[in-house]
């Protein structure tokens, strides 16, 4: 146990630096993350952050027949009837800007146009539910576009599903 | 477009873990490795390793100080890594890095303290200036080194080193358990994982420390102990053969059960992955210096000094990039297979001048070299005496 | 022991039980403070708005009979979600196999977020093919959560995976465990990304992106602690499967009609 002091000295050292890591631990979680261990062994702040996101679809036609309402009362007994109108234009905050979701859906008609709702007429958006495939469903209607064309004796052209069709009455 | 064969999953063709992932754990491997040679000494007493003793200890340090580099460089967020030791949740094999990290750095620190103790006093009453307080600070303030102060520091010492064991071998174990507990990846999902790396480990630490005992010897124009290189040479060869049959158990388990790992692994090692497997793996990495170390091991008698070095040097070089292609191999590898375990990523080539590329780990890789430069400025990790040197400069026969 | 020796031990041990102590004390008491406030706990305010998240537990049904492989469900989710190119939250794949194929033929291109092609080279003889819209599974025992180090990725009380992206730091150890690919690192913010089912909808009573998209009525999201929920009835009588079940991370996607290709 003699000539040992050098040895006391450095335990001493590491003590310190152990005592020194805990405080400062508690400290700068208690204080960088004091919602740490709210709802579990993670920041409770992060739960509300998330909810917190920008919301940007609303929640289905019956928000767009606030001022649409013709539109969506003939569509509502369509071929498309399941269909979301974002699904195919685009989400409702391009078109009508809100800042709260639950504040504008308490009262959507009290809101403006703030931009063009997008439309598109490329036969892209239709190829792409309605092109004859084996993956899909064999009740699910479906054609071979070229087919079809060639049936109905029409021109193919970027947006030739139109000339016959109307999206929102599709069926001929 | 990303060439791939067979089914990869959208989110598969992106690869997360880079170079620097490959880096950190041959570096903790020779943290490891150089400890465990450093231990043989200090705790198994195998006295034939007292010439490279301590510089495995400080060659260690040097490892272990580089050790955190390439993770940083990795990281998106480097420091919001802090929270490993902040709130580490130890379900998670990575929360234990802070945790061991710093507890092998303490021990480590602490036998290096010891083991330099004489010198470090030494010097501090002999040097002058910043030198001088350096020493000073390091001392302690306690400048006893009387023979019982100094035994005490011994006995200390092999305790130090003993507990050091299994404090390095955790160090770089818990990276092999960090693979191995991931059920999701059929290369890495395997119990023998965090055996395999430490026993790969401890290879490329004796490797390293046989190449550069050469190395500094030839430099210094010292003797290089043949009894020495023998020793570690017979201790590599062993672990060599124990590592190798770890690693192939590993995946002949897997060709026997023939179960759907198998299926996508083997897609793997026959073919992107057949030469770093087969070619550096396997057969350079391990065939060959495994016959090179059984003709050193086993023809000791009849080998002369020049050949030995040469033969070490050649195998010990040979190992350290078949445990550098063995990390490659099971973190990029790993990542080639798709979760959908029905097609592979084509190969990762790390860029030159990227972030996490060939550059950045090449200089990370020699850090640990210059920090041993520096080291041997103010702790002698060779110490022989007159006779020894004499002996070398007089002896004029080459091939002795 | 000499008397300069009893004093260096005395110092040691004073030091040792002075850290064991302050360690011991300064350790327990946020636990006991917060496991105060856990048993007063019952009271929801603590949530935004009203919202109790322990009063929900989500789960998502996918019936595989009915998708025709849009990829509305896709675009909708890069919109609400700010998906960066190249990374999916959610996706389709399409499985093809005829009587001679010992495997389906998969593929998913760009994730289905343009659909898909309607032929496929090399594929020919198609006697049974499907698509499979994916997501995170939102797991019950998630290896995502446990293999994260500090809780940056953690579970909610309803039962979502969600990412603290103020914690993260992108080691991508999550996005290795996760055993469906559901995860990634995000090129822009550098912290890991998934799919949360559209938490910021749900928890205030919307539906997710993607199950207000689909034109088939594909997706369905329900909440397991609503009684009136008519998933209970779907969960409870239906067949239903979960992918890559024997790793037992017991998915919240319960799969209608999966086959034995679907991983």
């Amino acid at each position: 146990m003699e000539h040992t002091k050098h040895l006391w000295r450095a335990v001493l050292l590491l003590l310190a630096v152990i005592l020194l890591y805990v405080l400062g631990r508690v400290l700068v979680v208690s204080v960088l993350y004091p919602s740490y261990g709210e709802f579990g062994p993670y920041r409770g702040d992060s739960l509300r952050e998330e909810m917190a996101r920008e919301v940007r679809h609303g929640t289905g036609k019956n928000v767009c027949g606030t001022c649409h309402g013709e539109m969506v009362e003939d569509f509502l007994a369509r071929a498309h009837m399941d269909i979301n109108c974002e699904t195919c234009h685009a989400p409702l905050v391009t078109h009508v800007r809100f800042d709260d979701i639950q504040e504008f859906l308490a009262d959507p008609g009290n809101y403006e146009r703030t931009g063009e709702m997008e439309i598109q007429h490329a036969k892209d958006l239709c190829i792409r539910c309605h092109e004859s495939q084996p993956a899909k469903p064999p009740r699910f209607p479906q054609v071979v576009i070229v087919d079809h064309l060639q049936e109905m004796g029409v021109e193919n052209s970027a947006d030739v599903c139109l000339d016959c069709h109307d999206p929102h009455d599709p069926e001929m | 477009m990303m060439e791939t064969i067979g089914y990869v999953f959208p989110n598969d063709l992106h690869i997360t873990w880079s170079l620097m992932i490959v880096i950190y754990p041959y570096i903790t491997g020779l943290v490891a490795g150089a400890f465990v040679v450093s231990s043989f000494y200090h705790v198994f007493g195998i006295r034939q390793l007292r010439p490279v003793a301590r510089f495995s200890l400080i060659a260690s340090l040097a490892f272990l100080l580089v050790a955190t580099w390439p993770l940083l460089n990795h990281l998106g967020h480097p420091l919001k890594g802090v929270n490993v030791i902040l709130t580490p949740l130890f379900e998670s094999a990575m929360a234990g890095f802070g945790f061991l990290y710093t507890g092998y750095l303490f021990i480590l620190l602490l036998e290096v303290w010891l083991v330099f103790r004489k010198d470090i006093i030494v010097y501090a009453k002999r040097t002058r200036g910043w030198r001088q307080r350096f020493y000073r600070i390091l001392s302690l303030g306690v400048y006893d080194i009387s023979e019982e102060a100094l035994q005490t520091d011994r006995k200390v010492t092999t305790f130090l080193a003993a507990i050091g064991i299994p404090s390095a071998l955790m160090l770089h174990g818990y990276v092999g358990f960090l693979f191995g507990g991931i059920k999701a990846n059929p290369y890495w999902s395997n119990p023998l994982m965090p055996i395999i790396f430490i026993f790969s480990a401890v290879v490329s630490g004796i490797a390293a420390i046989i190449i550069l005992y050469q190395v500094i010897m030839k430099l210094k124009g010292f003797v290089i102990d043949r009894a020495c290189i023998d020793t570690l040479c017979a201790w590599l060869w062993l672990f060599l053969i124990v590592t190798v049959s770890l690693e192939l158990l590993a995946e002949i388990s897997l060709a026997y059960a023939k179960a759907e790992d198998w299926e996508i692994v083997h897609q793997l090692l026959q073919g992107p992955l057949k030469f770093s497997y087969l070619g550096l793996q396997m057969v350079m990495g391990a065939l060959v210096p495994f016959i090179l170390l059984g003709f050193i091991v086993l023809m000791k008698r009849s080998m002369g000094d020049k050949v030995t070095n040469t033969l070490s040097f050649t195998a010990a070089g040979l190992l350290l990039i078949q445990v550098f292609s063995m990390r490659w191999n099971v973190v990029i590898g790993g990542q080639m297979i798709s979760k959908s375990l029905s097609g592979l990523r084509e190969l990762y080539v790390p860029g030159m001048f990227e972030k996490e590329g060939v550059v950045a780990a090449a200089l990370i890789m020699v850090v640990p070299f210059i920090i041993l430069l520096l080291a041997e400025k103010f702790f002698p990790m060779f110490k022989f005496s007159e006779e020894q040197t004499r002996e070398f400069q007089d002896s004029s026969a080459p091939g002795d | 022991m000499k008397t300069a020796n009893r004093r260096h031990f005395l110092k040691s041990f004073l030091g040792l039980a002075a850290t064991a102590i302050s360690t011991a004390v300064i350790s327990v008491i946020p636990g006991f403070a917060r496991r105060c406030q856990a048993v007063t706990a019952a009271a929801p305010a603590r949530d935004l708005a009203g919202y109790n998240s322990r009063r929900h537990l989500y789960s998502y049904i996918i019936d595989l009979h009915k998708c025709i492989g849009c990829g509305s469900c896709v675009q909708a989710c890069n919109r609400e979600n700010d998906v960066p190119p190249d990374f999916f939250r959610t996706w389709v794949e399409r499985y093809q196999s005829g009587p001679g194929s010992e495997k389906a033929h998969i593929d998913s291109p760009d994730g289905s977020l343009y659909g898909f092609p309607a032929a496929t080279a090399g594929v020919t003889g198609v006697t049974k093919a499907y698509f499979v819209p994916k997501m995170c599974n939102q797991c019950s025992e998630p290896p995502c959560v446990q293999v994260c180090p500090f809780g940056a990725s953690y579970k909610s009380p309803d039962g979502v995976m969600l990412v603290d992206r103020d914690r993260c730091m992108g080691c991508g150890y999550c996005v290795q465990a996760c055993p469906y690919a559901a995860r990634w690192i995000n090129p822009l913010t550098h912290v890991a990304d998934k799919c949360t089912w559209c938490y910021h909808r749900i928890s205030k009573g919307l539906q997710p992106a993607c199950v207000l998209a689909c034109p088939t009525l594909t997706r369905r999201l329900g909440d397991l602690r609503d009684p009136y929920d008519p998933i209970n009835k779907t969960l409870e009588e239906e067949r239903m499967g979960v992918l890559q079940p024997h790793l037992l991370t017991k998915p919240k996607c319960y799969y209608i009609g999966l086959d034995k290709e679907i991983r």
